[in-house]
């Protein structure tokens, strides 16, 4: 990333802090040096279940700016929030982003029940693992930054210029890739990946979690065993920091391959930022669709 | 003529050699370009229906507006069995019960403020009002205030809901000094999060004063509520890494030890809690709280702490002579809890307690707890947990409990 227009100070800096490593990954690259981020959920843990710790309350509370998904992912978010005390960042604030914003949204419940399990009130929060979303994103960051520091709003328009341009160049590499596979079905341990599936033409209908939020049981194992020897499903995806026993369990007993996928930016080595997050993603569900 | 048509011939062939393939590599591109927008017309359209589901009639952001301003409303519901040996029938004793039904109802006031309660009922106590209090977000030099009925912090485990225990009852400690059900009453606190240098430790410094008393049972101080009770903690935090944290806290209180008395009683409490994350499933969790009280006058009031509702006012009013008090009781324990998986965890507590007023030998509380946790799913547990203790008067006592804890709607207590 090229600094833009010099080095900024610590005090000039906007202070951006993000809930996922993800989205603090596209604030950095939009606002390059005019920004100092940081995100409060590691990538090696399930963001649905983060213990914020008073370090995360103390960068909360001098946020200049607080940028979360919007949803009900983060439900840690709420007491984070009002640990911190800062109210230029709780809800409605001029420092609190919302991503959600501008997201066409998958997997809106039509009814809400706890018997349905851990369900999304607002629908699928997993968005920003299609890359078109990513573009959104960006776009919806690099429009707070400038309303928040119109002085740069050059700089971060530039920033966002770069991000989309190189992430349209990645887009239409992976399309081409992912274009012989359209429709072709995986199974997955947690509906995480309906976004990037969608992008790729892909699908998953059948989980290893009976409900989502509820641990697999054998008796839902055996379901899904039937469902990938019936439809010779080439891979069974999950996150790194879902449970791998089930998954393990299920390809000592039909053979079919385990992949590992990202869910955020730092997750493993090679997502160290948003495009190549995408692509390792992309990658690895090649190699099954290939095998 | 014979050579002219085979000229023709041959100039038709040729220009359909170079034709023909041309036409076809333009018919193959335009297919091609068909294809892609077609597949471009479909994601349109996927879109758009997406879109229209997503979308709110009127009537329903008429609705979804009015019903976004109700409070946040939940529930956490505690059932549990508890065997023992002791005859006393209190708190439970053998005997299934709804021991803890928590309403928990929080909304933001406006801006600067919100405001958070907790009403409990139980099918054998009193309805209590838990926690009742309003934040304030707004006050200067980056400080935070709670005014109302609190959980006061001080401590590890008395500002935490039973829910929120690892073990199924409060350490001994806290039960006999500040009551079975913990602390909670009516005051305020103001606190200031702070850090130095490194982004890496974080300091947390809170002042609190309420009205006098302690929780039912509890002995540190004495229950008139003019009597205010003062108390201060500092805590600090080091991010070891992203998987292990340190916190070390201390803690003071200054309280009544009765009615007549006027802040003589001086209570000092360290508390740490070290966790560490194996892995997104798997963590250890040890604390540990040690309290040491300085008092020249024995406890007035609350029973043992340890399920005996006794009235000892009653018995100091009687008594011949002096009561035979410590006055430098203590009183911690020690704990571990192991998250084994998503779906199990195991874990243990060993309590120590000198109650204040030495009755017979002058012993003390020690008991030893094991238990082992079944997640249902993020919002069912299943608990057994087994508890020894050797009480002060030479008795002790085997308890088992089986416990079971849900939460419905939205229940979200405050960070730790």
């Amino acid at each position: 990333m090229l600094p833009v227009g010099g080095i900024a100070d610590d005090e000039q800096r906007l202070n951006v802090v993000a809930t996922l490593a993800t989205f603090a990954d596209i604030a950095q690259s939009i606002g390059g040096d005019r920004v100092k981020v940081s995100h409060i959920a590691s990538p090696r843990f399930n963001p649905h279940f983060i213990e914020p710790r008073p370090t995360d309350v103390l960068r909360v509370k001098r946020a200049d700016l607080f940028i979360h998904g919007g949803l009900d992912l983060e439900a840690w978010r709420g007491p984070l929030v009002d640990a911190a005390a800062n109210p230029r960042v709780r809800p409605g604030g001029d420092r609190e982003l919302p991503l959600a914003t501008g997201i066409s949204l998958l997997d809106v419940p039509k009814a809400l029940s706890r018997a349905d399990g851990d369900v999304h009130v607002h629908g699928n929060p997993h968005y920003w693992l299609d890359p078109r979303n990513g573009r959104v994103i960006a776009e919806t960051i690099a429009e707070k930054l400038e309303s928040l520091d119109p002085q740069h709003a050059h700089a971060y328009r530039d920033g966002l210029d770069r991000f989309t341009g190189e992430l349209n160049r990645e887009m239409k590499k992976w399309e081409s890739l992912l274009a012989p596979h359209k429709g072709r079905e995986f199974v997955a341990y947690h509906d995480e990946w309906a976004y990037l599936f969608d992008f790729a033409g892909l699908r998953s209908e059948v989980f290893l979690e009976p409900k989502p939020g509820i641990p697999p049981t054998p008796k839902s194992l055996l379901q899904v065993e039937k469902h990938v020897l019936e439809h010779g499903i080439p891979a069974v995806v999950q996150a790194t920091f879902m449970p791998k026993r089930p998954a393990k369990k299920l390809a000592g007993r039909t053979g079919v391959r385990v992949i590992f996928l990202c869910q955020n930016v730092g997750e493993l080595p090679a997502a160290k930022s948003y495009a190549s997050l995408i692509a390792y993603n992309v990658t690895q569900l090649l190699s099954a669709l290939e095998d | 003529m014979k050579t002219n048509t085979c000229r023709i011939a041959a100039f038709v062939g040729t220009m359909a050699c170079v034709l023909i393939p041309a036409h076809a590599d333009e018919t193959e591109e335009l297919r091609k370009e068909l294809s892609e927008t077609r597949s471009a017309l479909q994601e349109m359209e996927k879109r758009l229906e997406n879109l229209e589901e997503s979308n709110i009639s009127e009537d329903n952001v008429v609705t979804r507006g009015v019903s976004s301003l109700n409070p946040e409303i939940g529930m956490v519901a505690d059932i549990v069995y508890i065997n023992t040996e002791s005859p006393e029938d209190f708190e439970g004793n053998d005997k299934l019960s709804v021991r803890e039904l928590e309403l928990i109802i929080g909304a933001d006031i406006d801006p600067y403020a919100r405001f958070d309660s907790t009403l409990t009922f139980s099918d054998f106590e009193e309805f209590v009002i838990e926690e009742a209090y309003i934040t304030l977000f707004a006050i200067p030099w980056e400080m935070k205030g709670r005014l109302g009925r609190v959980r006061p912090v001080v401590g590890k485990a008395n500002p935490l809901h039973l829910d929120q225990q690892d073990t199924s009852d409060y350490p001994l400690v806290i039960q006999e000094y500040l009551g079975v059900d913990g602390w909670f009453v009516t005051g305020g606190e103001i606190s200031r999060l702070f850090n130095l240098s490194s982004e890496s430790w974080a300091g947390d410094l809170l002042f609190g004063a309420v009205e006098g008393g302690v929780g039912e049972g509890g002995t540190m101080f004495d229950d008139t509520r003019r009597n205010p009770t003062l108390y201060a903690r500092l805590k600090s935090f080091w991010d070891l890494s992203d998987q292990t944290s340190l916190e070390l806290g201390g803690n003071w209180l200054q309280g009544s030890s009765s009615e007549t008395e006027d802040l003589d009683v001086m209570a000092l409490a360290g508390d740490l809690t070290w966790i560490h994350s194996f892995d997104a499933n798997r963590r250890l969790k040890i604390q540990s709280e040690l309290w040491w009280q300085d008092r020249d006058q024995p406890a007035s009031g609350g029973g043992h702490g340890h399920g005996e509702e006794e009235d000892h006012e009653d018995e100091l009013e009687e008594s011949e002579g002096p009561v035979d008090f410590r006055s430098h009781p203590i009183g911690l324990y020690v704990s571990g809890d192991l998250r084994l998986s998503d779906r199990f965890g195991i874990g243990g507590r060993f309590d120590y307690v000198e109650p204040i007023n030495i009755e017979g030998d002058g012993g003390e509380d020690m008991g030893g707890t094991a238990y082992f946790t079944f997640y249902q799913s993020e919002f069912f547990r299943w608990r057994a947990q087994y508890q020894h203790v050797d009480f002060a008067e030479g008795l002790d006592d085997n308890r088992v409990w089986l416990q079971a804890t849900i939460g419905i709607g939205v229940h979200k207590h405050a960070l730790q």
